[in-house]
């Protein structure tokens, strides 16, 4: 089995050096590639001087064009699960083990590190928007539970990288997840740790949270219904 | 209002909504593209079923007919719709240049890195050749 570390990174000069030396050092059976989209900052210039595995996208396509590439650069090299990775060091390479055997135990299709499997969620803003799409999903999928819909950490099989890598409507955000476990897509949660981000700044303030909640309600509450299943 | 101009209302509100879905199942147009278009339906459909709210609207603005209310409200919708196009596609454009740039960089950077290559090769080869030649002297 080929598995393939994918590093979506957007102006994290200031982590993806301690990131991926992490990922070199101790977790050298594992290939990975970085995405760096589109970068304003020095993340390409890190990248070519350490001689670190990368794609350079050249200009700015936002989270999902990220992830299409390094999902067409899995299928091109023929790899069968994609484990995808922040570049801002949050997450722990050390679970990546768990979701594996998680993945192999029930034959999932995606695996999700999620912070709230066993633990509650704390009651902040970011959250309670985290707790709203939980519930959509949970509404739309006849009583199906995601507790963190948000998580950047998830491992994918080889039937949803050719999805993600090819189609229009497969964003890396939780309606996807609520199209697919409606269209018969497994999808399980392993409980992980993760670090605050040590370094730089989030992407969505006020006005950015206040549309992606729009986007994310629309989605799940409306077009994913007229959206296509795919049956296999 | 005339119950012509509310049956229009209905029929075009019905007809955006169906047809901005069909676009969302055939995938050409992304999610995030189509609330808007959502969004103008409800507000047809809104104008179409409650004629009241727009009696109510063209008492309080001043406007003669609720009629006119109705095309200004369709108008100001429209007109940010094409303002929001016109910047989007002003950045696509720039986005498309720098592509392009980059493109012509990168094959710049490659053929450069492939000339020096070939470079060294005739070099080499000469250099054989001369020594083949030194040597049947």
């Amino acid at each position: 089995m080929k598995l393939l570390i994918m590093i979506p990174a957007y102006n994290e000069a200031e982590n993806i050096e301690r990131v991926v030396e992490n990922l070199i050092k101790n977790f050298s059976q594992y290939d990975y590639v970085i995405i760096n989209d589109g970068s304003t900052d020095d993340t390409r210039k890190i990248c070519a001087r350490k001689g670190y595995n990368f794609l350079d996208l050249p200009v700015n396509t936002g989270l999902s064009g990220a992830i299409k590439s390094g999902m067409r650069y899995a299928n091109y090299y023929g790899y069968d699960f994609v484990l995808q990775l922040d570049g801002d060091g949050q997450h722990d390479p050390v679970y990546i083990q768990s979701l594996i055997d998680e993945m192999e135990r029930t034959g999932c299709d995606i695996v999700i590190g999620s912070r709230f499997k066993t633990e509650r969620k704390p009651l902040n803003s970011r959250m309670i928007g985290s707790q709203i799409i939980t519930t959509a999903i949970w509404m739309t999928t006849g009583g199906k539970y995601i507790g963190d819909v948000t998580s950047g950490m998830r491992l994918f099989n080889k039937r949803m990288i050719k999805r993600f890598g090819y189609d229009m409507h497969y964003s890396p955000e939780p309606d996807t997840l609520a199209y697919l476990l409606n269209s018969g897509v497994k999808i399980k949660e392993v409980q992980v740790k993760m670090y605050e981000r040590t370094a730089g700044v989030s992407y969505l303030d006020f006005k950015g949270s206040v549309w992606y909640m729009m986007k994310m309600l629309f989605s799940i509450f409306l077009f994913q219904w007229f959206r296509k299943r795919i049956k296999e | 209002m005339s119950v012509t101009l509310r049956v229009l209302l209905l029929v075009a509100a019905l007809f955006t909504a169906g047809w901005i879905l069909h676009k969302i199942r055939k995938l050409k147009v992304k999610m995030e593209d189509a609330i808007f278009w959502m969004i103008f339906a409800a507000i047809l459909c809104g104008l179409g079923l409650f004629p009241q709210v727009t009696y109510w609207m063209t008492d309080l603005i001043g406007i003669m007919s609720p009629a006119n209310l109705i095309f200004l409200i369709i108008i100001f919708l429209l007109m940010e719709k094409v303002f929001t196009l016109s910047i989007i596609v002003s950045q696509l454009e720039d986005k498309i240049s720098v592509l392009s740039a980059e493109i012509a960089l990168r094959s710049h950077a490659v053929e450069e890195k492939m000339k020096i290559c070939d470079g060294e090769n005739h070099d080499i080869n000469n250099n054989e050749n001369e020594e083949e030649k030194d040597g049947t002297v």
